[in-house]
């Protein structure tokens, strides 16, 4: 099979009708491939992006957010592809950062690069501080468990190169596919780099994002993943 | 017929199960012995209650009822994770042939 050079966005949500349209449009008009995975999502998100020229791949139920993006990984596995970005469907990513991390990751030769907020203070100042501490406690936690020197675990923007398509295959379906991504970046000794990119938080990205509340399921699912892992 | 005597035969049965689990599923041979060696334990408490009394006291605890509410306790909590597991294999399973799904029927629009 030929090889893929083109950058395909993929693009994972999950009951995102109100800001889907706008934030793949806009990957679109940039020239971009774009695979949408609808994570069985039950509103109307499929339908405001049925007319756009993309791939689309639909869960048939929800799974949750690693699971959607394993789909698109393994899309690209089967398609060839050799660059891909892992962008949030709710519009808090910037077209930019991951444009500005392909050129980076094509630069160093490096197999991933990962993106950090909190490397520019410009992305962190909009945080509630409620999140902050949850975000720096989990990057202690990866950092402790990998001995990776990374600053911001739960970054959804991600840029990968051929191997890291290859290698990195989650097997948590929910967040903790977050920190199982450095697990492959310490097992198949991925080159990797962070990048300083800004998250623009709104109300709707807030709201649907994770709390404390939500950490003590993460850490579950990470364990029994672990515990799973061939 | 007095809690004794169906007690004992309900352990019996549990002895027997994972006596089967161990010699017919290979890859059971942890889940088998932990289930055999539970109900042969329950089974001789049963047949000689002051066996709880002197091994809780080998144990540094007071009461061998205490020592059984423990056992039980330990018990439920291994029992709750390999379900847990189980679900967790299972939900993997269900994830491969969703993600299957969803990939045979991609749509491509250019």
């Amino acid at each position: 099979m030929r090889k893929n050079e083109k950058l395909h966005f993929i693009v994972p949500f999950y009951n995102e009708s109100e800001v889907l349209k706008k934030t793949i449009q806009k990957l679109v008009s940039a020239g971009f491939v774009v695979i949408a995975v609808d994570d069985g999502s039950s509103d109307s998100s499929i339908d405001s992006i049925i007319d756009l020229p993309i791939v689309t791949l639909r869960h048939a139920f929800n799974l949750g957010q690693g699971a959607a993006l394993n789909t698109g990984l393994e899309y690209c596995r089967r398609n060839n592809i050799q660059y891909a970005v892992t962008f949030d469907g709710d519009g808090q990513h910037r077209l930019e950062d991951a444009v500005a991390m392909f050129e980076e990751l094509k630069l160093n030769s490096s197999d991933i690069v990962l993106g950090s907020r909190f490397l520019k203070s410009e992305s962190i100042q909009s945080l509630p501080s409620g999140r902050k501490l949850l975000l720096r406690l989990a990057t202690s936690f990866t950092r402790l468990q990998f001995g990776l020197k990374i600053s911001d675990t739960h970054n959804g923007l991600r840029v990968l190169g051929r191997r890291a398509i290859e290698s990195i295959d989650f097997q948590s379906n929910r967040m903790a596919h977050a920190s199982e991504i450095y697990w492959f970046i310490k097992k198949y000794k991925l080159k990797y780099k962070e990048y300083p990119v800004v998250i623009d938080y709104h109300e709707y990205s807030l709201n649907k994002g994770q709390s404390f509340l939500s950490a003590p399921g993460i850490l579950i699912e990470y364990f029994f993943t672990r515990i799973l892992r061939k | 017929m007095s809690f004794q005597i169906i007690a004992s035969i309900f352990s019996i049965i549990g002895f027997l199960w994972g006596i089967r689990l161990i010699f017919k599923f290979r890859n059971k041979l942890g889940y088998g012995l932990f289930v055999s060696i539970t109900f042969l334990i329950g089974f001789l408490f049963l047949q000689n209650p002051d066996l709880t009394s002197v091994v809780a006291h080998y144990l540094g605890i007071d009461r061998g009822a205490d020592l059984l509410s423990y056992i039980h306790l330990l018990v439920f909590v291994f029992s709750v994770f390999m379900f847990y597991l189980k679900l967790e294999k299972q939900k993997r399973q269900i994830s491969i042939l969703t993600r299957e799904l969803a990939i045979k029927n991609s749509q491509t629009k250019s």
